[in-house]
């Protein structure tokens, strides 16, 4: 109790901070899990949830927080250290500079600009995991990135949802 | 929530001389963002070490990885359960479907295979009492250990799955893993009590396999997909590879044991054919793991074996000594025998002591 909430129903200060890091982690863990699919066809949840914290709540989702997430992406998935421990990052700083330049949120610019940066991040790890030496063919990666793109609203959802109940619930 | 108000101060009055002069706030500011941009960069240079370093060395991390696998490997355990059930249900539901016409040609096949097997047993006799007469000797495979697998991860790029058995049950990285249906992959990270298996299709597995109905060699590599490419020398112009065939391990390379299923041709129309593996990596469930079946030897010195004389052309047993031996020979008839084996040292220089 004294952990989730505060005495006057509101979450405690540590667990709203926590938040954003704790949704990426769980897509990162729903990503090695054993679910039935011969394909792989899981969207890149933990990246999604990177992009959108970025713009949501810039500094709950710092750039060291998003390299130590990847590089437990790394770790759990197995791949080469440092693909999503660079890429993670990446995309935290590519969605500030956006958020610098660009006022006001539509939710079709959103999705186009996540799926430019979700393309490009699948496009990099695949050539990182060339460079690392474990090759690895495009088509499955780029599954995963256009099932990504299409899974945003659900992620946006979800975030959009912990930021009213958990984050700011007083708004 | 509540902090404490930032302290207010007073504005610096703008002055005549200095116009363009920012506050101190904004200055602070500026030098923040500064700060963070200087960071980021520390950290995104850091991330690209790290990738070069696994690049130089791809063995770096492996037992952070192996700590991970550990630490998530009870979480994938309750994972399975649901998931084990929906395939369990689903596999219920189409055997119930088909079960009459599946058990007719069952029964068929089985009145075949029956048949079949009686003459293979009299075979293997055979070949047994002509692999003593040779003093033939086969490395034995050595199960290490046996658990149970997740399915495949949903990882695109990489095709593995977690084996519940670890460092600790003697499994190591390269071991061969096998499951009910036939070869299931090879161990690369190993926790305590997990570790992780390279699958059958993923893009950097490749397995020496001969198929089973004419003996052809080749390897059969992952595609990242859901099917394997047979890559092979095609070495008789009148036979073909049929949908259908079997390949199983060939034993080349030494890593897995000869004879293990590994898949089954589905498509011969495309170059090269298409194989479908016979362990479903959706769902290996038990496993085991077995030592690589003919390691590498480790060399020790030994003296080069001698030149020996043709033992048609000397068919006395004094012929046939070892080399050490030679000198005391070289010198007694019979004649046609000497000088084929003083002629002997030269080729093992420096081990035969000449008088």
């Amino acid at each position: 109790m004294s952990l989730f909430d505060d005495d006057d129903g509101i979450p405690a200060d540590r667990v709203r901070r926590a938040m954003p890091a704790f949704t990426v982690l769980l897509g990162t863990l729903l990503m090695a899990l054993p679910i039935p699919l011969a394909f792989g066809a899981m969207p890149s949840l933990a990246l999604l949830f990177v992009i959108i914290w970025s713009s949501l709540q810039p500094r709950l989702m710092p750039v060291w927080g998003a390299f130590l997430l990847g590089l437990f992406a790394d770790l759990v998935s197995g791949l080469p250290l440092g693909i999503w421990a660079l890429l993670f990052p990446v995309a935290a700083i590519s969605v500030r500079l956006a958020d610098a330049r660009a006022e006001g949120h539509s939710l079709v610019i959103d999705w186009l600009f996540t799926g430019l940066l979700v393309l490009g991040a699948h496009v990099l790890a695949w050539q990182f995991l060339g460079f690392t030496g474990s090759a690895a063919p495009s088509g499955p990666l780029l599954a995963q990135a256009v099932i990504t793109i299409l899974a945003y609203p659900l992620a946006a959802t979800i975030a959009a949802r912990v930021q009213r109940r958990i984050i700011e619930p007083g708004f | 929530m509540s902090r404490p108000p930032a302290p207010s101060r007073l504005r610096p009055v703008p002055s005549r001389l200095r116009p363009g002069r920012r506050t101190s706030f904004a200055r602070r500011d500026s030098n923040l963002a500064l700060l963070g941009a200087l960071f980021a960069g520390v950290i995104l240079a850091f991330a690209l070490l790290l990738l070069v370093m696994q690049r130089v060395n791809p063995e770096m991390g492996s037992r952070m990885r192996g700590a991970t696998l550990d630490a998530i490997s009870p979480l994938i355990a309750v994972a399975r359960v649901p998931a084990d059930a929906v395939r369990s249900i689903g596999g219920f539901l189409s055997d119930h479907w088909r079960v009459v016409e599946t058990n007719r040609r069952l029964e068929a096949e089985l009145a075949a295979a029956a048949f079949r097997a009686d003459q293979a047993d009299v075979l293997a006799l055979n070949l047994k009492h002509m692999e003593q007469l040779i003093s033939l000797r086969r490395p034995e495979r050595r199960l290490v250990a046996s658990g149970v697998a997740s399915s495949a991860s949903a990882t695109a790029g990489l095709r593995s799955a977690i084996i519940s058995v670890g460092a600790s049950d003697g499994v190591r990285p390269r071991m061969p893993v096998i499951a009910a249906g036939g070869l299931a992959g090879r161990v690369t990270d190993t926790g305590l009590g997990a570790a992780r298996i390279m699958l059958l299709t993923d893009a950097n597995s490749r397995v020496p396999v001969k198929v089973l109905r004419n003996g052809w060699t080749g390897l059969a590599t992952g595609t990242g997909g859901t099917l394997l490419d047979f890559v092979y020398d095609k070495v008789s112009a009148t036979d073909r590879l049929r949908v259908g065939d079997r390949l199983v391990t060939s034993g080349d390379g030494g890593l897995f044991p000869p004879g293990i299923p590994v898949a089954l041709i589905v498509r011969v129309d495309s170059n090269p054919p298409k194989a479908r593996p016979l362990a479903n990596p959706a769902g290996l469930g038990p496993v085991m793991v077995e030592a690589p079946w003919l390691p590498p030897p480790e060399f020790v010195p030994v003296t080069p074996a001698p030149s020996e004389p043709d033992l048609a052309v000397a068919p006395e047993p004094a012929a046939a000594a070892p080399a050490s031996a030679a000198p005391a020979i070289s010198g007694a008839p019979p004649a046609s025998a000497a000088p084929a084996i003083s002629g002997a040292p030269p080729a093992a220089p420096g081990q035969a002591p000449r008088p």
